[in-house]
């Protein structure tokens, strides 16, 4: 019975230790978020002209009574590109919102090209208009690490290929009333399949030596270490859910400069295109996967990627499974960065 | 896969002679599976979604071919490889091979004990634990696979999270007062660097044992997650999370009663170095005690205990969590035009092991609080004190069990507000082998769990206040048909009414906005089939399914998804 007195008596010093109560508050105030939403200053620029190649900016602000989620697009009224900015300050006048002349969605911005700020809100209905702020010349493009192909030369020894009934559209420009993610021109991969056709449509393949023009079978990569490049693509979908992408870098294994894909590995990169518009794509070399088609880049001879043997690259539309119909995907401006993917 | 090959052909070359000629120096075991889901999607939805496809197939077969290899009587390997086919892999394209697990343990000076390879780690439920949180307790067993096979594939066992790395434990023997002392470390690699900006991150633990009088033992528990400086080419950042607990338990005998005593307190220290505008985070501690007693013919228990876990502790062993809500399931991952993730609702989590996660997380992830709100990370939930009590009671030979769990919790520090939240949970279960009532000669067996959990909130400015109010009914019923062949019914319902206000933390854990939640939630899932059990661990189980998703506030989005499942299971 002592013991039991003991257990208890030690229980009951634990508990008084324990019971605690904290008079601060965790986090924001609620009122500050939760409290009533008015606009105190409407969202404005600080210029209504801007020349982005002498490296001027153009910086936006507003003050809302509250903290609440709000997206501001500037939006190039003539191009439809698209910088986007997203947070729940309420009050960025001492810290505005400030703009270089990037994007974050392809088209870039065009010279000449009025702008305007839309300010819009997750919670409340509300929309706010900037006055048009007119871009007098453009950001230069940023520089990427190589150019892989920008799409601007038709004349390039593009080698295009499909299979059976399937279509394709080559090299076009303002395809159906698509202007280009950058430039004048883009590549579209355009086809037809039926119910009973294969899902692959039709393809492209661009060798090193095209793309870089010179004499050189490979890119020289400053690195060999897959995690360390990137491969970018700005690539345009259509919105109609069928179509996907293969991108796959065919590696010369024995660097006779041919390519042998019964013998020779090929890494590819897959993915859906279920959106609509421009979306800059990007991948480390190591997130690319070995083929997986019988005799086609599916045995590799080094047993390992290399980048120093990437002799082209093939860009296969494939439908998607379960889908019939026209399908087709552009794209623009493809790229290896290192270290980091592109950021226009 | 060369590397794989490569690893067979040496067990296959190097062993045979040495193992296969003698006796159970080389045994195997394994699994096999067949998953099929047909499932139909129905409801609301689909009158305003034009893109998500309506009918949905899914599947795999898997098959594990495990080995213990014993080349000598101090050592053991032991080696799993998995090979899975998706039902949508035709001609081998989605098939996927690979080493599952691989461990080599042993005693070295026939004395301390190591394990070097995969490891399932657990320590305590403040150190290094893998709580059991949303809809796992009491379900009926026409889930019981399903669960068995998310815990075997995710090497949850028994709240353990699978780590690699090394351990050892040795102990030593006295013979007055103190009667045994027991040493356990383990070492585990929890992150890989990129190489870059992500440093490598280890895990490191020890327990010291020491057990005295026969029926006392005290124990300190100590874990250390940090950041390998040097090991990202571009970082020297470093992130340090430690955790030292003190814990006591006593058994005792009174009056043919054996009463249990369990406490734990302790500390922890979260750092970041070299990292611009880290915030200083305050050190954090908790305390846990409680007691259990049950008689001698173990025919009822009660227990009770009191916990009190400060707002700044982190223990990042203890805090993360199994179901991640953040990820999507195999089954109509996205859906409306908008084509968002689709919430997990109850029959994902219950049968998706997609949404499992087996990684220690520095976050504190966000959960769904119409699920648990009270504890949604474990026994560490940090912000919360108060008590729980249980009482179990089954009467040796009879046909029942009935037990009941109450608990009774609030915050210490108000999240946006001084007001506080306080939480109430109710459960009451009972399982029934009826034809033991009626001395039928075909099992009849049902189980019944209700809970009830309310969070509620005062509030001091009218906006702060919260009122959310769930329940969940489940109901199994099994009878037998023929031997070994049963009729299995199960029932689950949940019901989720009123608001909440849901924390998001920035990735020093820091509250730094508010999403506000309301709900009138109804979900239900229907489970209707039969089981086939050729032996205690292989079975077959046809199953129709029917789960319904409908909050009232979101008419639009209510579905209902009706599956037909075949599922095969082997472990052998």
């Amino acid at each position: 019975m002592k013991k039991l007195f003991l257990v208890v008596g030690i229980g009951t010093l634990f508990f008084l230790a324990g019971c605690k109560k904290d008079k601060t508050i965790e986090g924001p105030e609620l009122v500050d978020i939760f409290g009533d939403f008015n606009i105190l200053e409407p969202i404005k620029g600080s210029k209504t002209t801007v020349d982005f190649s002498k490296g001027e900016t153009v910086q936006y602000t507003c003050k809302l009574s509250i903290r609440t989620n709000w997206t501001i697009e500037i939006i190039g009224l003539n191009s439809g590109a698209r910088k986007v900015y997203t947070g729940n300050a309420k009050d960025f006048v001492l810290n505005p919102i400030v703009w270089d002349g990037t994007i974050s969605f392809a088209p870039f911005f065009r010279k000449n090209e009025p702008c305007v700020a839309r300010m819009s809100f997750e919670s409340y209905a509300d929309t706010l208009y900037s006055d048009t702020v007119i871009i007098t010349d453009v950001k230069p493009t940023p520089s990427v690490d190589i150019l892989f192909d920008d799409y601007e030369s038709p004349q390039r020894a593009y080698n295009t290929f499909t299979e059976g009934q399937q279509t394709f559209n080559g090299t076009s420009v303002n395809f159906q009333g698509v202007s280009p993610a950058e430039k004048t021109r883009f590549y579209v991969l355009a086809g037809n399949h039926g119910s009973t056709a294969s899902l692959f449509l039709c393809g492209m393949n661009l060798t090193a030596k095209a793309s870089q023009g010179t004499t050189d079978n490979y890119f020289k990569f400053s690195t060999d270490n897959p995690k360390k490049v990137f491969f970018n693509a700005f690539i345009y979908g259509w919105g109609d859910n069928k179509a996907e992408v293969s991108i796959e870098f065919q590696e010369d294994d024995n660097m006779d400069g041919i390519y042998q894909p019964a013998e020779e590995g090929a890494y590819t990169y897959r993915l859906p295109v279920n959106w609509t518009g421009w979306k800059l794509v990007s991948f480390s070399y190591d997130d690319t996967k070995i083929s997986t088609s019988g005799g086609f880049g599916n045995s590799d001879r080094t047993g390992h990627k290399d980048l120093d043997r990437i002799i082209a690259a093939q860009f296969l539309l494939l439908a998607q499974p379960g889908t019939i119909g026209n399908t087709r995907v552009g794209f623009d401006y493809c790229s290896f960065t290192y270290f980091n993917p592109f950021r226009p | 896969m060369k590397q794989l090959f490569s690893f067979f052909g040496l067990l296959v070359l190097l062993f045979p002679q040495d193992v296969f000629g003698q006796e159970k120096k080389l045994d195997f075991f394994g699994s096999g599976r067949f998953v099929l889901n047909n499932s139909a999607l129905s409801g609301a939805l689909l009158k305003h979604d034009t893109t998500t496809a309506q009918k949905q197939m899914t599947g795999n077969t898997l098959f594990d071919l495990g080995f213990h290899i014993r080349p000598s009587e101090e050592t053991e390997i032991k080696a799993i490889t998995r090979v899975s086919n998706d039902i949508n892999g035709f001609w081998g394209g989605g098939v996927n091979f690979y080493l599952r697990e691989l461990y080599l343990r042993g005693l070295l000076f026939k004395r301390i004990k190591y394990q070097v390879g995969d490891l399932n780690t657990k320590m305590t439920p403040y150190t290094l634990y893998n709580s059991a949180i949303e809809l796992s307790a009491h379900n009926p067993l026409a889930l019981n696979t399903v669960s068995e096979i998310i815990n075997y594939d995710k090497f949850y066992g028994t709240n353990s999270w699978r780590q690699q790395g090394a351990s050892a434990d040795f102990g030593f023997d006295f013979e007055k007062y103190l009667n045994h002392l027991h040493v356990s470390g383990l070492i585990t690699k929890n992150r890989q660097t990129d190489y870059f900006s992500t440093p490598d991150r280890l895990l490191s633990g020890l327990t010291l044992q020491a057990k005295a009088f026969h029926q006392l033992s005290l124990t300190y528990n100590q874990t250390n997650v940090f950041d390998v400086q040097h090991s990202a080419m571009f970082s020297l950042a470093q992130f340090k999370n430690q955790v030292q607990t003190f814990g006591l338990s006593e058994q005792l005998l009174l009056s043919k009663i054996n009463i249990g005593i369990n406490a734990e307190m302790g500390r922890s220290s979260v750092s970041y170095t070299e990292i611009a505008n880290a915030p200083v985070i305050p050190n954090g501690t908790f305390l846990d005690a409680g007691f259990d007693v049950q008689n001698k013919q173990k025919s009822w228990s009660a227990a009770a205990s009191f916990r009190s876990v400060e707002t700044s502790f982190r223990s990042m062993g203890a805090q993360s969590r199994r179901v991640d809500f953040s990820k999507t399931g195999l089954e109509y991952p996205y859906y409306t035009n908008r084509e968002i993730p689709r919430p997990a609702n109850m029959l994902d989590i219950i049968s998706d092991g997609s949404y499992y996660n087996m990684f220690l997380s520095p976050d504190l992830k966000a959960y769904n609080p119409a699920y648990e709100n009270m504890l949604p990370y474990g026994k560490a939930t940090p912000n919360r004190q108060g008590g729980d009590v249980s009482l179990m009671y089954k009467p040796n030979k009879s046909f029942f069990k009935l037990g009941v769990d109450a608990a009774l919790y609030n915050e210490i520090t108000g999240q946006g507000t001084t007001s506080l939240r306080q939480f109430t949970n109710a459960e009451a279960y009972a399982d029934l082998a009826l034809h033991e009532l009626y001395k039928g000669k075909k099992k009849l067996q049902m189980s019944f769990y209700v809970r009830s959990q309310n969070t509620a909130r005062a509030g001091l400015q009218g906006i702060d206040k919260i009122d959310l109010k769930t329940t969940q009914f489940k109901l199994g019923v099994s009878f037998e048909i023929i031997p070994k062949m049963e009729l299995q019914i199960a029932g689950i319902l949940l019901k989720a009414d009123g608001n909440e206000y849901l924390a998001q933390r920035n990735s020093y854990n820091e509250i730094i906005f508010y999403k506000g939640y309301t709900a009138q939630l109804n979900e239900a899932l229907w489970i209707g089939g039969i089981n086939y059990q050729f032996s205690k661990n292989n079975c077959l189980k046809i199953q129709y399914q029917q789960s319904n998703w409908d909050n009232l506030l979101l008419p639009d989005n209510q579905y209902k998804i009706n599956r037909f499942s075949v599922l095969y299971n082997l472990f052998f």
